[in-house]
């Protein structure tokens, strides 16, 4: 699924960022590869915004560093600003001015002659390029910040939350468009509460928890090593439905599962995955959502 | 730094004020206060100055067609000296034996210039000469200046804090809604910004104080000079603005302060509005040396030499706080939290 050349485009070495007395960010270090999407995930609080805020340059880290293109995160933040495109969690438009007028402004800040409706039609926002933002609904909007995140063309990607609040077909869109610019090499940081989007989108995902990362690996390896693989039998019964979970790792699971399809009405029989959100659990003791 | 980038968000605040209530009727306040009060008591400078006129001869029919001025005929010398010292004329003519002049103590300098220059055509006109006509000039009554004029410092105050408080108002704004953090990860930088909305303040104040001084018939005299402390002026105010907008959390929070502490600024146009009041408290405070010169320059016909100590002066307080705004925007916006 990766289709890296080994360029690392975003690294961290331990790097730190505290609010006072809290520590947001602990010593973190992990690298991300040309044309990778890295899943940042974790439940509020983790440290996901504050570090996503050091790697696009809005917060200096307290300690360790960060590059971005090779640019150091404290250094040079405005030679990686004009190559990265961040599409924020809150929704900071300006409400008065039209999506038009919205876009172009952040257009003209990077000194570009950009042809913004092609764009648009991407994300399915034409017929509104002349509203004013503040009559759009949060859906809109998203999208508007999606848009908004893409219009330098980015080599690399800084996505949080970009699907939050839209419905599933523009959901859907919104992550084909990011799958599609992965495919034209550009990297995606993506933090996201939502772990079937991180399964979907990305070669690696982060887990971070209190400030620490507590695993990187592709989602299949994650899943593999912490997660629990079942079979899951349904059985007609007199009084409804009953239900049996095996785990498929243990070896007397060929032997019951036998037994139960000689003896019993089966109804469905499935294996079953485990989730990121279990792994999560099972690293952590906490759920994502929290 | 880069213009485009400065031109585009200053292009761009623009276009918000227009859209925001709230903006618009900060720089419409002092534009309706100064309409409201011209049409309440007169324009400053645009109103024909009222000459009462005592005596006899062709000077008298000379004068009434004349159309800078708005002549009345006495019938006695007591009536006219009464009227001219009660003020209800800027000046009163008493032909004969030999023409005397009385400039009522109320009447402005553009007015006493006025009938002066008007008188001296006529002289002209009656003697067939052109020489330089001399004749007796006295000011009656107690100096002072009518109420249209002592708002004018209050109203071109109000003009320079609207722009400071719209560049403070559009910074919170900027902070409150997030919308700073998505312009600082682009190419432009935290300088810029605040560079862009400096500039835009500083543009705004002055057209704004010119649109103030020009309704109330103020700029008359000293356009340049009048231009230079406007200019000083709103340096001043847009620099708290800057410092205002980074460290008040919100626009609530911003009104509630102008509120507590924009007495501070409005006080010497109170201390002009109020000659009761006594003068040299004005002087104690920094906008005093931003009103007074365009007071002295518009009312009085002052000078360069008359109000230059007061520019090196009003310099300073623009010197001392924009470092103070440099540093407080370099502590919470360049430096801390945001590197440039």
């Amino acid at each position: 699924m990766m289709t890296t050349d080994g360029e690392k485009i975003i690294e961290t070495e331990n790097l730190t960022y505290s609010y006072g007395d809290t520590l947001a960010v602990d010593h973190i270090s992990f690298s991300v590869e040309k044309g990778e999407i890295l899943g940042f995930l974790g439940p509020n609080g983790a440290g996901k915004t504050t570090t996503v805020k050091m790697l696009t340059g809005q917060l200096v880290p307290q300690e360790g560093w960060g590059k971005v293109l090779g640019f150091d995160v404290a250094q040079e933040p405005k030679k990686i600003h004009e190559k990265i495109g961040v599409c924020f969690e809150e929704k900071n438009l300006y409400p008065r001015l039209t999506v038009k007028e919205n876009l172009e402004f952040f257009v003209n800040l990077f000194g570009l002659e950009v042809d913004i409706d092609p764009l648009l039609k991407r994300v399915d926002l034409s017929k509104w390029v002349n509203d004013r933002v503040e009559t759009l609904s949060k859906g809109l909007q998203q999208r508007v910040m999606f848009v908004r995140s893409m219009i330098n063309d980015p080599d690399v990607l800084f996505l949080d939350e970009p699907t939050v609040g839209l419905d599933p077909i523009s959901a859907d869109a919104i992550r084909n468009i990011i799958l599609t610019e992965k495919k034209k090499g550009k990297t995606v940081f993506l933090t996201t509460h939502n772990m079937m989007e991180a399964d979907k989108l990305s070669d690696r995902v982060a887990f971070i928890n209190e400030g620490k990362i507590v695993a990187l690996d592709t989602p299949e390896n994650l899943k593999l090593k912490l997660g629990k693989r079942t079979l899951k039998v349904k059985m007609r019964t007199e009084k409804g439905f009953e239900e049996e979970t095996l785990p498929l790792r243990d070896p007397e699971t060929p032997k019951r599962a036998k037994e139960l399809l000689e003896k019993r009405n089966i109804a469905t029989i499935h294996t079953q995955e485990a989730t990121l959100e279990e792994v999560f659990m099972k690293l952590t003791g906490r759920k994502l959502e929290q | 730094m880069k213009f485009s980038r400065m031109f585009s968000m200053a292009k761009k605040d623009v276009v918000i004020i227009t859209r925001s209530s709230f903006f618009l009727y900060m720089v419409a306040m002092p534009i309706v206060m100064s309409l409201v009060l011209t049409a309440v008591l007169g324009s400053v400078g645009t109103a024909r100055p009222t000459l009462a006129v005592y005596g006899e001869g062709e000077l008298i029919s000379i004068l009434e067609e004349e159309p800078s001025l708005n002549v009345t005929i006495f019938s006695s010398e007591e009536s006219l000296r009464e009227a001219v010292l009660e003020g209800e004329y800027d000046g009163g003519l008493l032909v004969s034996p030999t023409p005397k002049l009385l400039i009522s103590g109320k009447s402005l300098l553009n007015e006493r210039v006025t009938i002066g220059a008007t008188l001296a055509n006529a002289f002209r006109e009656v003697s067939g000469k052109e020489e330089t006509i001399l004749f007796e000039t006295k000011v009656i009554g107690t100096e002072g200046y009518p109420w249209k004029v002592r708002f004018v410092p209050f109203l071109t105050i109000i003009a320079v804090l609207v722009a400071g408080m719209i560049i403070s108002a559009s910074l919170i704004e900027e902070r409150e809604k997030k919308t700073l953090n998505a312009v600082l990860v682009t190419p432009i930088t935290p300088l810029e910004v605040i560079t862009a909305k400096a500039l835009f303040g500083l543009f705004l104040g002055l057209i704004l104080g010119t649109i103030i001084l020009v309704l109330n018939g103020a700029l008359t005299s000293g356009f340049l000079l009048i231009m230079l402390f406007l200019i000083l002026g709103t340096t001043f105010t847009v620099a708290l603005g800057l410092m205002a907008g980074v460290v008040m959390d919100n626009i609530t929070d911003l009104i509630t302060r102008i509120k507590i502490f924009g007495l501070i600024l409005y006080f010497p146009a109170f201390v002009i509005m109020f000659p009761q009041i006594p003068q040299w408290l004005g002087k104690f405070f920094p906008t005093y040396y931003f009103i007074d010169p365009i007071f002295s320059i518009t009312q009085k016909g002052a000078g360069w030499s008359d109000v230059w100590w007061k520019a090196v002066v009003l310099l300073a307080c623009d010197v001392v706080v924009l470092a103070l705004a440099a540093k407080v925007l370099k502590k919470r916006m360049l430096g801390k939290k945001i590197k440039a």
